[in-house]
């Protein structure tokens, strides 16, 4: 985390965008090492340590659980409406990582614990932004 | 005759009622930012996994927004200045 605040020609975008996307896997990281049993915890760290992003090996203990709809029809008679329900289903098993993995409970669950890690990051990164901002607008009445 | 059934590698547990995926998506919509204004009307299943996926998504744009936000802020930010050091005393964490 040091280099984030190194000096080196601190105004080129480049920099600015690079430090962007170490600010962005730092939360990455941060938000797969909040809630180590979740599945989609797991998954995103699984995911971090194959793009080698991630220096500790996790425990990879691949579930048992079906894929949720790739063959098996979700419900008992599928209407069209049910087929876009489980579209939509689909959609969200891609947005959670580790989604697809899961049967239909649990990835709701997986789902909502990763919402509520997702809003408690957005928060720290929130309270942070006002933390420098202030900082920055106070600056001019340091002594 | 022999009752050999096809799909029998796909037992009913596998196979979730309609009653089950309301009962699962009410639950989730209340994780929803407009879960209050909602809780007595129903809504569609359809309708919930929609906002969901996009309510993921947009929580994740904001990371995106935010990350730009923070590298900006930091550019200005002194190294050696007391507030770098607030600063790297929260993120050691």
């Amino acid at each position: 985390m040091e280099n984030l605040l190194s000096n080196a020609s601190p105004h080129s975008e480049t920099l600015i965008e690079e430090r962007g996307k170490r600010i962005k896997l730092a939360a990455e990281v941060g938000l797969a090492r909040s809630s180590g049993g979740r599945l989609w915890a797991r998954a995103l760290r699984r995911r971090l340590h194959r793009q080698r992003k991630l220096p500790q090996q996790t425990c990879i203990a691949k579930n048992s659980t079906p894929p949720l709809m790739k063959e098996v029809p979700l419900v008992a008679d599928v209407t069209e409406e049910k087929e876009e329900v489980q579209d939509r289903m689909r959609a969200l098993q891609r947005l959670v990582p580790g989604g697809e993995e899961m049967e239909v409970e649990r990835l709701f669950e997986e789902t909502a614990d990763y919402i509520e890690a997702l809003q408690e990051q957005v928060g720290v990164m929130r309270a942070l932004a006002c933390l420098l901002d202030g900082i920055e607008s106070t600056d001019g009445d340091k002594l | 005759m022999s009752s050999r059934r096809s799909h029998s590698r796909h037992s009913n547990a596998s196979r979730i009622t309609e009653e089950q995926i309301n009962e699962l998506v009410s639950k989730l919509q209340m994780m929803l930012p407009d879960a209050p204004i909602r809780r007595n009307s129903r809504v569609s299943a359809k309708k919930v996994l929609q906002e969901t996926c996009s309510y993921i998504r947009s929580l994740h744009q904001e990371v995106d927004d935010l990350s730009e936000r923070l590298s900006e802020l930091l550019a200005s930010t002194e190294t050696d200045s007391a507030e770098a050091a607030i600063l790297r005393s929260l993120l050691m964490q």
